[in-house]
């Protein structure tokens, strides 16, 4: 719909194409920054630096791989080899109002999901964390199925669901505790 | 755990990596119990689903800790009270480790460690400067290495600490390390215990040996050469993308089973946790000593850029001479045990896990593995003599398979004499 001056489209004329427009603008702004997040995450994880392609010979670590990867240098960090920055956040339990949370500090802007595993559980609770980007920040989770257990092992992972970060194991809270 | 302290310091604004030496010894003896309790929140470690449990069992720490306060204001017993911030000063507080905790080295680094000969040459530095005056006098820094170093390792450790793995039962720290070493590794140091240190109640020559039963990894040195072989046969194949890759990873996962579940035998329900800790404890104080120019270092002149070439000075100071490859040793430590560590927590126990060990991924996300591997390899070969990459005769044309028929196992009767100071790593001639 040019409007014959500037090469413009003409604004719609007919309110419901003007939300269908709208609305199409939202979901194009969407992909675009869901897209540009989704490269920040595999990049921070460490993936296609090479200008978005493996070198030859080379293919990405799965998630599997990424956790192995993490766990070596996070034993690593434990000895005093390196200093554990980057590599653990550091998290506190607490029981507020009679639920089960655990406030996680320093999270990374490219975290996406708190996955909490406890002990003997088959399969991790997981928590998305919906915020934005910029310096790292305090999240709290509270926990549902992990209540009230011991949790042996708690992660972040990025968009792409690769662990980036290792937090500390938590004994459950005593009935009457308030924090720990 | 001195090194972890040390690191600690390290980070601490002003501070400095030797300020550990500042450190009075009964906070240091302290710090040790509250160190051991840092490991309770460290993180299960492989399969999230199936963890193996750290140090063979899931709450061995949690059981020789101290008991804890039963209300906030109920004070802690003994705390070190020691302040990352100012080493002279103390508080009234337990340390707090801010993050996930500490652990610490695999008994291996004790047994890499004390194979340089550090232990024997420190002991007879400090003998002298103790008994005699054939060294120079010592500054302050090193007289107060010299009484921390004897009240810490040299004398009967306090009651009731975590530290204390000497008693009656078992009287002489030298003979229950060697014991500890037979057990997991099946090997000896490659050094016999000094004349003058063996006393009447240690029953006997190789009394480690004694009654350990069938409790002794003897073939750990076999798979753990197999390991580094096979890893290396990855490497050299990494980016092989025509003709035959002789790489197996699924081979390699298994060694690293092998080599897990025989060290988890000897770690069953927690056994050698706790020994393990004093050990590392003991060799991270003089390997802490030697990594830089210390004031003891510099009151023996024996300034040098490196721990092997400190230790060989302060070595020829009082008539002794250290292990031959300790350089390789020293830099060889830290490595094999984070990669033992990893092992033993069941990180490489799939093909697909086993690959981060040797074939480069996407973003060199496991460069630091490959590179430490890389180390691994080239410094157990050089310190070991074990000829980790030459391949079997006729592999190289095709007519062998680069893997063995069966896992290896020890070819020999396990290793029954200790070879002089200064030799090789003696589980077997090399």
């Amino acid at each position: 719909m040019p409007d014959g001056k500037a090469g413009k489209p003409a604004p719609p004329s007919d309110p419901t194409l003007k939300d269908v427009v709208a609305a199409l603008g939202d979901i194009a702004k969407a992909l675009a920054k869901n897209t540009a997040e989704l490269q920040a995450a595999q990049q921070a994880g460490g993936f296609d630096r090479d200008h978005g392609h493996p070198r030859p010979g080379e293919r990405h670590a799965s998630v599997r791989q990424q956790r192995t990867i993490l766990d070596y240098r996070v034993l690593g960090a434990l000895v005093g080899r390196a200093d554990s920055e980057n590599l653990t956040v550091s998290a506190r339990r607490f029981r507020s109002n009679g639920y089960d949370q655990i406030e996680i500090h320093a999270v990374p802007h490219d975290a996406a999901t708190v996955s909490v595993q406890a002990v003997g559980a088959a399969r991790p609770e997981l928590f998305s964390l919906r915020r934005g980007g910029g310096a790292d920040k305090t999240v709290t989770v509270t926990l549902v199925e992990t209540k009230d257990k011991d949790i042996a092992r708690l992660e972040l992972l990025n968009r792409a669901g690769e662990p980036i970060r290792l937090g500390p194991r938590m004994v459950r809270l005593p009935a009457d505790a308030s924090a720990t | 755990m001195f090194r972890n302290l040390a690191q600690l310091l390290a980070t601490t604004p002003g501070r400095d990596r030797n300020d550990v030496f500042l450190i009075h010894p009964i906070q240091l003896s302290r710090w040790l119990d509250e160190a051991w309790d840092a490991a309770r929140t460290i993180p299960a470690f492989g399969d999230p689903s199936k963890p193996e449990p750290f140090l063979g069992s899931t709450d061995v720490v949690e059981t020789l800790n101290l008991p804890k306060p039963a209300l906030a204001t109920t004070p802690d017993i003994v705390p070190s009270g020691v302040l990352l911030t100012n080493p002279d000063v103390y508080s009234d507080k337990v340390f707090q480790v801010q993050n996930i905790g500490l652990a610490w080295h695999h008994l291996s680094y004790a047994y890499v460690i004390e194979s340089t000969g550090v232990f024997e040459v420190m002991a007879e530095v400090l003998r002298r400067l103790l008994v005699g005056e054939t060294l120079d006098t010592l500054s302050a820094g090193g007289l107060r290495w010299v009484r921390a170093t004897e009240e810490l390792f040299f004398r009967d450790p306090p009651l009731f600490s975590i530290s204390g793995a000497v008693s009656e039962i078992r009287p002489d720290d030298r003979i229950n390390r060697r014991n500890c070493m037979w057990r997991m590794f099946g090997m000896d140091l490659p050094h016999p215990v000094p004349a003058r240190w063996v006393g009447p109640r240690d029953g006997g020559e190789q009394a480690w040996k004694s009654d350990t039963g069938s409790g002794v990894n003897t073939g750990f040195r076999e798979k753990w050469t197999e390991l580094l072989r096979q890893v290396w046969l990855g490497i050299e194949n990494a980016r092989n993308e025509s003709g035959p890759n002789a790489t197996d990873k699924e081979y390699v996962a298994f060694l690293c089973n092998a080599l897990k579940d025989m060290m988890n035998m000897r770690r069953r329900g927690g056994q050698l946790a706790r020994e393990e800790f004093v050990h590392v404890s003991t060799m991270s104080w003089f390997h802490l000593t030697l990594e830089s120019d210390t004031p003891i270092v510099v009151d023996l002149k024996a300034d040098a850029t490196n721990a092997a070439d400190r230790l060989a000075k302060i070595a020829q100071r009082v008539g002794m001479q250290p292990a031959a490859r300790s350089r390789e040793l020293f830099e060889l430590a830290d490595l094999m045990s984070a990669m033992l560590r990893a092992i033993e927590a069941g990180k490489f126990d799939t093909g697909e896990e086993a690959e981060t060990l040797f074939v480069p991924l996407a973003g060199g996300v496991n460069a630091q593995l490959l590179q430490d591997m890389n180390r691994i390899i080239d410094l157990w070969q050089s310190a070991t003599g074990d000829r980790v990459k030459d391949r079997p005769p006729g592999t190289v044309s095709g007519t062998l398979s680069a893997q063995p028929l069966r896992i290896p196992t020890p070819q020999t009767p396990a290793p029954a004499a200790a070879t002089s100071n200064g030799a090789r790593l003696s589980a077997k001639p090399s």
